[in-house]
Parts: C-alpha cells; sequence; structure tokens
C-alpha cells in the first residue's frame, strides 16, 4: 500500500509540476488567461528588470521545455534540473516579499514538489556527487550520447 | 490584510486565502493535470497487468506422450 500511495504521489507532483509550468511558460506566448499581476514588493523591480533584458522570455522558455519533460515523462532529471532556478527563482523573490499568502503557499508547495521529484529521482543524481572526478570529455566518445537514450 | 481560509465559486482568487481549493488559473490547470496524470497512470498499470504476468505451461505442452502420438 505505501509502495503504491508513494508511486501515485510522485506521479502526481510530476505531472502538478509539469503542467503548472508547461501552461505558465504557454501563457506568456500564447495569452489564454491573463498574466498574472505583479504585487507592489521589493521583488517587484528584479521581475520588471528581467522582462525588459528579454530574461523573462528566456525563463519561459525554459518552462515549457521543463514541463514538456515531466508531463511526457520523458528526460525527467534533465527537466527537473532544468526547472530548478525557475522554482528557486520565483521561490525567493516571493516569499520574502509578496504580500498575499496565497502567492507565498503556491509558491512554497512548487518547491518542495520539486524537492520530492528530485529526491524520487536521486538515483540519476548519484555520479553528481563524486568527491574527485577526472575528466572525461564528450569528445572522445560521443556516441555515448545516443547509448545513454 | 491577514491570511484567511476563504472559498468561493466566484472565479475570483482571494489571495489572501490559504484555502487549498481557492486555485489561481495555472494551480487549476496544474490540478488538473496532475488529477488526469494519476488517473491515466492507474489505467496504464491495469492495462499493462496482462502482459506482465509470467507464461503458465499448460497440461498438453508439457506432456511429452502427446509429441510421441503426434509422430
Amino acid at each position: 500500500m505505501w509502495r503504491s500511495i508513494e508511486h501515485y504521489g510522485v506521479t502526481f507532483c510530476r505531472f502538478y509540476l509539469g503542467g503548472f509550468n508547461l501552461v505558465s511558460g504557454l501563457n506568456y506566448f500564447v495569452l489564454f488567461w491573463p498574466q498574472p499581476k505583479i504585487a507592489e514588493s521589493a521583488g517587484n523591480e528584479f521581475v520588471i528588470a528581467a522582462m525588459q533584458l528579454k530574461l523573462f522570455a528566456f525563463a519561459k522558455v525554459v518552462e515549457m521545455l521543463g514541463g514538456l519533460c515531466l508531463v511526457t515523462n520523458r528526460f525527467v532529471p534533465l527537466g527537473l534540473v532544468l526547472l530548478m532556478p525557475v522554482t528557486v527563482n520565483i521561490f525567493l523573490v516571493n516569499v520574502p516579499w509578496a504580500p498575499f499568502p496565497h502567492i507565498q503557499l503556491s509558491v512554497t508547495r512548487n518547491l518542495v514538489m520539486h524537492g520530492i521529484l528530485l529526491a524520487a529521482y536521486a538515483n540519476y543524481y548519484y555520479p553528481m556527487l563524486k568527491f574527485r572526478s577526472a575528466p572525461l570529455p564528450v569528445w572522445r566518445d560521443p556516441s555515448r550520447i545516443v547509448k545513454s537514450l | 490584510m491577514m491570511a484567511n481560509f476563504n472559498f468561493a465559486l466566484d472565479g475570483k482568487v482571494d489571495l489572501f486565502s490559504l484555502n487549498p481549493l481557492e486555485m489561481t488559473n495555472f494551480e487549476m490547470a496544474g490540478t488538473i493535470i496532475g488529477i488526469a496524470g494519476v488517473l491515466l497512470s492507474m489505467a496504464l498499470r491495469r492495462s499493462a497487468r496482462p502482459r506482465l504476468r509470467p507464461h503458465l505451461f499448460t497440461a498438453e505442452l508439457a506432456d511429452e506422450t502427446d509429441a510421441g502420438h503426434a509422430q
């Protein structure tokens, strides 16, 4: 029973986070819902600066790609890594500064779900924890990219 | 304003509400996709069960005398 709860809990987190990010990214370009209003807060200037530097558009493309990876269950560990800067930035900009408790709870929930997914797919990140490592350049054996698919 | 647990079916989100049923559009999309994904995962698991069962050898296939009669 616990295995089922674990399996479906992780599945829900994956689809929720993937769907949230995919829809958020699509909405920036297609605008099927009104864009969320940015509240008057200290994080506001960072968001406005990111929009003026076109960083926001880049972040939305990354959100769409990462969300698509999670929803389609393809390249999920890569998708989680792509979405990590988005999730962490949104958390850091909103939680200390946003005046709305609902927004603070929402971004915290996203960060917690992201953490759960990273833990669930931890097996794929263990090689990154190697204490001492020698370079293994991709140009020595490019076919490894195809073999790992 | 203090946080509350307000919930209303008027389509307008109270951004001070901590009620999980009070959702923005993106949260609603995530929840619907999440629930749909879990249901899809359950259905796919159920449909894959017959394929994953171990092969059962029937009496006719294992009986050597039948092979002798066939010759």
